[in-house]
């Protein structure tokens, strides 16, 4: 049973004009201690996605179809009480950035404190000693004076870790990362990542990791699904859509990544723009930029195709299967 | 080109028309208002009487009850004072002061506020300093404070038959003096802003003068928040006015605003004569709850982060 | 931190001189100053040697230095409509503004900050549909009018609180205390409420608005993200996030309180500074309008320290300097 299944999801907003759908029948599913990536351009999606499965999409969007099931469980529509004792404990969440996700009116200790009475029984001595191990195992030196330290103190990748150890402090099942290392120097970006997801293997953690970079899906994840326009294009093992891309989204993403390798005379880009909400094609969403756009795309939505060891959403592929 | 009818269906459309029209409370606040406006505007031919002209009062017809009311007269629709005076020409009389009052007080705290904020921001240092320090001090002191102030100094200075003529110009002036700061900050903080970005410098080499420049860059930026802080500075200005007016150092009885007839009204609202204070005193209310709500409803429809 | 004491005493007392400078200008050129000394009364040869004292054929600096050289003692010559000295009838009236003022103020922040968090975390709630409406006549109210209603009905109509004047006091040295009998407190009731109402309506308001604007940020959405009690998150962070606007503006309100009073001393016939003052006005009583004046800028620097001080025991950030 997959850790977190989530089934034909749907996220709407509700605006004067009418209902926009931002998430248009989603599904995903996370096993225990895997390491997803959800890759997309800005306004893909990847977000509400993550924000969906941990309960905090903010209003005006709301579930509007499907479910999500967490150990067998559906908690799309627990009551909130419950669904606020889930979170931390069994869900963790680390956010984009990290200059903002810390009060600045408290000292990393004594959030790091609050967060881990909140969830484990233990009294403020001995949550005080658990704070600083987390803080020595995000890599954070000198644990024991930082722990006085306020947020505008540390630097921005000390403060990421700060909220990483924040994020794993109750030891959750799944780690939420969205965009965790978008507003770090490149040079930490990479030291973060790894701390991910050593955290993630020695804690038995799965970990949701939602970025637009394919380089930080290639060095860290286990499996990835790629997001265009609130749907789900193409899910694979990591290997796999890297080097055997299908749906043509997909290959447009990685032949727009510069090589070392070989020679280029230009970046090839994928012509047009990620439409918006409101004017989403009908159809399959990419068929205005593809090369491969048959007859029915315009139509008809592409249902999902096994092919290889991904799944594609692709008329184009399904028909190439068939020929073959 | 665009008929006129087309024109007004693309304004009924607009955003803002849509988010007034979905707000009934709004709608209606406006319409009090223009209402109002209507009815001061229109004082001098809808008045069957002419309360400021003391010749005129019949001093035997004073405290008179509401038409309604027995012993009421049907010429004197709301009653009457104890001078006589009709009380529904002097509300409408009374509105027409209010809000003129309030009005050019506003527009001239705008136009010092907005000029000192102006050159404020624009020459910094020394100026800006001075300016700014001035400012502090005088946000210390509320209005009323500085207009009581300004008023009791006229008082003083003048004699008391000059200053009764005058006493709508130093009341106007005292409510400029006390409400000019705010608008100062805003325009200085934006001068400030505008002022190191580089089509500013370009001007400067070009050979406009970047003051023109900034003018007309600076003010289309300014006027949404601008336009926010004047009307719910006009509700303020009316209160100031009013408040003086009733504390006996705004409009004089030879002129009254609604605030001289509350006061009047005051003194007979406990001996059975209810209507003196009664109905100027709903009038004012519903004016500034009025302009209160128009205010808050343009300052939510103005703020970036709700949209 | 001695430092920022400094400094602050430093741009307080600039404050302080602009608004004594304010007051000697009204004392010295507004009207006669040895009027303003000497009352209506005085002979020739004791306004002959005023003259000299006062050295009004000095330069500015020097009348100015005197000026406040006498204010800081107190002094500020005699009242021109009753004769007595200033500093005397200031402190008859003090303690009963004071008081009023202190009750105010309390009420403000007792009632303005909760329910100002209250409408902000259930904005869609009847109840907070309720206090917003009331928040809004509160503010379109003028002062005088919500005096004259709550006399009429609770004066008047109901007859259960009196309608002028400060009820039973006690005295001790020069500060007299209604605060000790029933009859001080009925007394205190009305005026209080009248005083507090605008200042009330203006801290919840702007309670209200800003934590809309801390619920809004990322910490906030990461101590739900971090399972956070609702209790944790909306006081523990909400809360104390909105504080430095909160307190920043309180204390501007708190502050005007002590002008306003002067409206509702009015219509209550409260014995204090405020009646004094319009009084005065209203008489061209220049020394008395000086006095108050001076009086009114010192209570303002001294809330302004004290609410600067608060803002630095809140936000660890502004200790820096």
């Amino acid at each position: 049973m997959a850790l977190l299944d989530v089934r034909n999801l749907s996220v709407e907003f509700k605006n004067r004009r009418g209902n926009l759908k931002a998430l248009d029948d989603i599904s995903l599913s996370i096993e225990a201690g895997e390491v997803l990536g959800i890759v997309g351009e800005s306004g893909a999606g990847k977000s509400l996605t993550s924000a969906a499965v941990i309960g905090l999409l903010q209003a005006p969007g709301y579930v509007s179809a499907g479910q999500i099931l967490f150990d067998g469980r559906r908690i799309d529509n627990l009551p909130a009480e419950e669904m606020n004792r889930l979170r931390g404990r069994e869900i963790g969440a680390i956010f984009q950035d990290p200059l903002t996700a810390l009060d600045p009116l408290y000292s990393i200790g004594q959030q790091l404190v609050e967060t881990i009475q909140a969830h484990l029984d233990l009294n403020v001595d001995d949550a005080r000693v658990r704070a600083v191990e987390l803080l020595q195992e995000t890599g954070i030196p000198g644990a024991a004076e930082r722990f006085y330290a306020y947020p505008h103190q540390l630097s921005g990748g000390m403060r990421q870790r700060v909220v990483i150890a924040l994020a794993i402090a109750a030891n959750p099942k799944l780690i939420i990362a969205d965009e965790p290392t978008t507003a770090l120097d490149v040079s930490i970006q990479a030291q973060i990542m790894l701390l991910l997801k050593q955290l993630g293997a020695r804690h038995g953690s799965a970990v949701m990791l939602v970025t637009h970079d394919m380089g930080v899906i290639a060095e860290v994840a286990d499996r990835v699904v790629v997001m265009y326009a609130g749907r789900i294009v193409e899910t694979g093992p990591t290997r796999e859509v890297i080097h055997h891309p299908r749906h043509p989204y997909t290959i447009g993403l990685m032949n727009s990544i510069p090589k070392l390798s070989g020679t280029a005379e230009r970046l090839q880009q994928i012509d047009g723009a990620m439409p918006r909400l409101g004017s989403i094609p009908s159809g399959c969403a990419f068929h205005p930029r593809c090369r491969q756009v048959h007859e029915r795309c315009l139509r008809e939505r592409p249902e999902t195709f096994t092919a290889g060891l991904s799944k594609v959403a692709c008329w184009s592929v399904k028909e190439e299967q068939v020929a073959a | 080109m665009m008929g006129v009818g087309e024109k007004i269906g693309k304004l009924w459309d607009s955003d803002m028309a849509y988010s007034l029209r979905a707000s009934r409370l709004t709608l209606a606040a406006l319409a009090v208002l223009v209402l109002g406006c209507l009815l001061a505007f229109l004082a001098p031919w809808l008045a069957p009487h002419e309360p400021s002209n003391l010749g005129a009062l019949n001093l035997s017809d004073s405290l008179l009850p509401p038409a309604w009311m027995d012993g009421g007269q049907a010429s004197y629709f709301l009653g009457t004072d104890d001078q006589g005076r009709d009380v529904f020409s002097a509300i409408l009389y009374g509105t027409r002061i209010s809000l003129i009052v309030g009005v050019i007080s506003v527009l001239l705290s705008m136009a010092i506020g907005i000029s000192l904020g102006l050159v404020s921001g624009y020459l910094g240092g020394k100026v800006d300093a001075l300016i700014m320090g001035l400012a502090d001090v005088q946000l210390s002191f509320p209005s009323i404070l500085i207009a009581l102030l300004i008023d009791g100094v006229a008082r003083t200075v003048l004699a008391k038959v000059m200053h009764e003529n005058i006493s709508y110009l130093v009341v106007i002036l005292a409510i400029s003096l006390s409400g000019w700061v705010t608008y100062a900050r805003v325009v200085r903080g934006l001068t400030l802003l505008e002022k190191n970005k580089e089509y500013v410098q370009a001007a400067h080499v070009i050979g406009v003068h970047p003051f023109k420049v900034m003018l007309t860059h600076v003010l289309p930026n300014v006027t949404g928040t601008v336009f926010v802080l004047a009307t719910l500075h006009i509700g303020s200005a009316v209160m100031i006015e009013a408040t003086l007016s009733f504390l006996g150092m705004g409009m004089p009885p030879s002129s009254p605003s609604l605030g001289t007839l509350i006061s009047t009204g005051n003194k007979f609202l406990f001996s059975g004569e209810w209507w003196i204070f009664v109905f100027p005193g709903l009038v004012l209310v519903a004016l500034i709850l009025a302009v209160n709500l128009l205010g808050d409803w343009l300052r939510d429809f103005f703020n970036p982060k709700l949209q | 931190m001695i430092a920022f004491f400094a400094r602050r005493l430093l741009q307080a007392t600039l404050v302080m001189l602009t608004v004594a400078f304010l007051g000697f200008l009204l004392f010295q050129y507004v009207g006669d100053p040895v009027n303003n000394m000497l009352g209506s009364d005085a002979s020739d040869a004791e306004r002959a040697l005023l003259r000299k004292n006062l050295g009004l054929d000095q330069p500015i600096v020097v009348q100015f230095g005197k000026f406040v050289g006498n204010a800081v003692q107190g002094e500020f010559g005699l009242s021109l409509r009753q004769g007595r000295q200033v500093s005397a009838l200031i402190k008859e009236r003090f303690s009963a503004t004071i008081e009023l003022s202190l009750v105010a103020s309390l009420l403000a922040l007792l009632i303005g900050i909760p329910l100002g968090v209250y409408t902000a975390v259930k904005p869609k709630s009847g109840l907070s549909k309720a206090f917003l409406t009331v928040a809004l006549a509160g503010v379109s109210l003028p002062t005088f009018l919500i005096g004259i209603l709550l006399i009429l009905v609770f004066s008047v109509w109901l007859g259960w609180l009196p309608s002028y004047g400060r009820g039973d006091t006690i005295a001790w040295g020069w500060w007299s205390s209604g605060l000790f009998s029933a009859s001080g407190w009925q007394h205190l009731i009305l005026p209080a409420i009248t005083l507090a109402l605008f200042p009330l309506t203006l801290i919840m308001r702007l309670v209200r608005a800003e934590m809309l604007e801390v619920l809004r940020t990322d910490y906030i959405k990461f101590s739900r993200a971090r399972g956070l009690s609702r209790r944790q998150i909306y006081f523990t962070h909400g809360l104390k996030n909105t504080l430095i606007p909160v307190i920043t503006i309180s204390a501007l309100q708190l502050g005007s309180i002590i002008a306003f009073s002067i409206i509702t001393e009015t219509v209550f016939q409260w014995p204090g500074l405020g009646l004094l003052f319009i009084q005065a006005v209203n008489f061209s009583d220049i020394p008395v309008m000086a006095a108050y004046l001076c009086f009114v800028g010192l209570v303002f620097v001294a809330i302004n320290l004290i609410s600067d001080a608060l803002c630095r025991l809140v936000d660890p950030r502004l200790r820096i300097k």
